[in-house]
């Protein structure tokens, strides 16, 4: 078992659900950046999703659509976010999942960029472009370098692939809350839960981490009682970082702070 | 040997695939099913030939362009007429298609992207006949450059969603109705109108073009008693160059030519020539070339023919490019309005400007081969969109 999952574990024991932030590596630019997560460990986030931004994210809503221009813009580079992430792993005990689109990684070469992402202590990689038929390859090469592929299901996907999903993901399955892109969403769609029930009841043992259009600790909470291992807000926490521009890292310590708060004891 | 590609997972050798948000892939696995249900299916080939036939306009002709030849004193060439189908380009012929599958699969709503406006248009036209509703994108920067096709798919009943993401052309069209198709994946068809994108939509938009290329095979055959000697046709995504190519793939000592956007000079961003000059990467959901710098950043792209303006290629192309099967070559901006206007003067013509691209290689190979010699030229539009660049650029 690895790191991450091991981690899950732990946090299941204690009765908690871990909530995982996320932030486009390089946003607003690289020194922010280091400082917000910095913010958000000492807020209490134990996994933090690291998003290496691409060009034409085609998963994503406006938000972190934005994001990512911003920080390619003030000149954020694969390399560069992989050592942002090396620096945090190294002076903090916690997990780090890279999220980015499967060009970079393939321009990098498969091999080259998970022998980097390994020595950046990078626990696991989420690729929204590479489907479980794709995944072959990808996470051959991430296994021998000790990163967890971690897989996405999302409501259109049938019991059947669910299941295969749940079984061939490393560290946690990301359950993709809604038919949709990325972004906040001011209700919790109903997909979310059937898709959250399905997967227990499939695979009671793999985690699961809920994401896309959670933006209020409430839901978070109401997905961590149906049995969501962890929840992951990423719109959210970049519009909170646009609209703190002075300080965002306070702004956003403060709402990572709720929301592990919130996780902490979901069944209160 | 015979050619049956792609395979079963979608691939053309190591090209293609379907890397596509997790959300998609029922949906394309319903898509391939219907498709391959559907293909051989008497009832909807006999709607999809009547359709083409009665209202696109087919056959088109395969024209001796004998001034031309004249001029130029080489090969004969041949033009294949597609410019002269119901809205003038070569994508009717696919939107038809996939509009009649849409409705056989029981989808009331087509989303569509657009660069150029033809393949909007032509989505436009099939689902108002067809009585589907219809979505286009389309980036700003392409609505103003091609006002006229938008205000022709407004009038077709169409609605035109302006893109501002990226780089405002066609690849953010496409984000954007791949963003669409994410969130309305079970009412809505996505017509995609190029051989790009994940499988199955490099096969059925090749398998629909086809019709150019098994018509001008059996032409030719009626009018000279043999197999041209070259097969020449413009590469954007490349769905006018797969449909000509494809009924020839099996005839060895045809050479297949495919001519990129050279654009205006060789560097990153001044050219849409992706399989000459691109890496091999993944966009919009397929392994093929792509137009990117050394972080995998997709790069900007640039033709004085919008509808070449793209950073990546039908994976097809890539595999026909590494077997060797078909050449692909480029020609620049200023060879390709040459073009245009050689064929407007000698024939009477106004030739897409994208097909000029093609007109443009096939005259200068013309020139060196004999006078017994054949090439065809898929002239896979008209140019009358193309006006106001034309003058722009002749500074009238």
């Amino acid at each position: 078992m690895n790191g991450l999952e091991e981690r899950f574990r732990r946090a299941r024991r204690r009765g908690c659900s871990l909530f995982i932030p996320y932030i486009t590596g390089g946003y607003p630019d690289m020194k922010s950046c280091r400082r917000i997560i910095e913010a958000m460990i000492q807020a209490g986030a134990e996994v933090i999703e690291l998003g290496i931004p691409f060009s034409d994210p085609i998963a994503d809503g406006v938000t972190i659509q934005e994001s990512t221009f911003r920080a390619l813009q003030a000149g954020a580079t694969p390399k560069g976010v992989l050592e942002l992430a090396g620096e945090i792993s190294a002076s903090h005990d916690i997990s780090i999942a890279i999220l980015t689109y499967l060009n970079p990684v393939y321009r990098m070469g498969l091999r080259r960029f998970m022998e980097e992402a390994s020595r950046r202590g990078v626990d696991g990689i989420i690729i929204p472009d590479l489907p479980l038929e794709e995944a072959g390859p990808v996470k051959r090469i991430a296994m021998e370098y000790g990163v967890s592929l971690i897989l996405l299901a999302a409501p259109t996907t049938s019991d059947e692939r669910l299941a295969r999903i749940l079984d061939e993901t490393m560290g946690f399955a990301y359950l993709v809350s809604l038919t949709g892109t990325t972004g906040e969403r001011d209700a919790l769609p109903p997909t979310a839960i059937q898709l959250l029930q399905r997967s227990k009841r499939l695979n009671p043992v793999k985690p699961v981490a809920v994401g896309f259009g959670v933006s209020r600790p409430s839901q978070a909470v109401e997905l961590a009682r149906l049995g969501a291992d962890g929840v992951i807000a990423g719109s959210r926490i970049i519009s909170e970082i646009r609209r703190s521009m002075e300080n965002p890292e306070k702004a956003v310590g403060r709402l990572v702070r709720e929301f592990v708060k919130a996780l902490s004891s979901p069944g209160q | 040997m015979k050619y049956n590609l792609p395979t079963s997972d979608g691939r053309f050798g190591r090209f293609g695939g379907r890397y596509v948000p997790e959300t998609l892939m029922e949906a394309l696995s319903e898509l391939e099913e219907s498709y391959i249900k559907l293909k051989n299916d008497p009832d909807f080939r006999r709607e999809l030939d009547y359709m083409l036939r009665e209202y696109a306009g087919r056959p088109t002709p395969l024209y001796y362009a004998e001034n031309l030849t004249k001029i130029i004193g080489g090969a004969k060439i041949y033009l294949k007429r597609e410019d002269l189908l119901h809205g003038g380009a070569h994508k009717i012929n696919n939107t038809l298609g996939q509009g009649l599958l849409a409705k056989r699969m029981g989808k009331k709503r087509v989303i569509a992207e657009t660069g150029a406006g033809q393949h909007g248009v032509a989505t436009a036209m099939a689902c108002a006949v067809l009585g589907l509703k219809c979505e286009i994108y389309m980036g700003e920067i392409d609505m103003e450059r091609q006002r006229m096709n938008v205000q022709r798919m407004r009038l077709l009943g169409a609605e035109v969603h302006p893109v501002s993401s990226g780089s405002k052309t066609l690849k953010d069209a496409i984000n954007e109705a791949i963003r669409d198709w994410v969130t309305n994946v079970e009412t809505t068809y996505y017509l995609l109108g190029s051989c790009v994108g994940p499988h199955p939509y490099p096969m059925i938009v090749r398998d629909f073009q086809s019709v150019i290329g098994a018509e001008a095979r059996s032409q030719i055959l009626e009018k000279e008693g043999r197999l041209p000697d070259y097969v020449v046709a413009c590469v954007g995504g490349g769905s006018n160059a797969i449909g000509i190519f494809h009924p020839f793939i099996e005839d060895k000592e045809v050479k297949l030519i495919g001519v990129e956007a050279g654009g205006e000079g060789t560097e990153l961003g001044k050219h849409s020539a992706s399989l000459v000059r691109g890496l091999e990467g993944v966009l919009h959901g397929a392994l093929t070339y792509v137009l990117q710098d050394e972080d995998g950043q997709i790069a900007g792209t640039h033709s004085i023919a919008a509808g070449l303006d793209y950073p990546a290629v039908g994976p097809e192309h890539a595999y026909l490019k590494e077997t060797g099967r078909a050449e692909y070559t480029t020609v620049t901006d200023d060879e390709a309005l040459q073009a245009f206007l050689t064929l407007s003067r000698t024939e009477g013509i106004l030739p897409a400007l994208e097909s000029a691209h093609a007109l443009a290689y096939a005259i200068k190979l013309a020139e060196n081969l004999s006078r017994d010699e054949i090439i065809i030229v898929n002239l896979s539009g008209r140019g009358d969109k193309d006006l106001e660049t034309v003058l722009r650029r002749l500074g009238r």
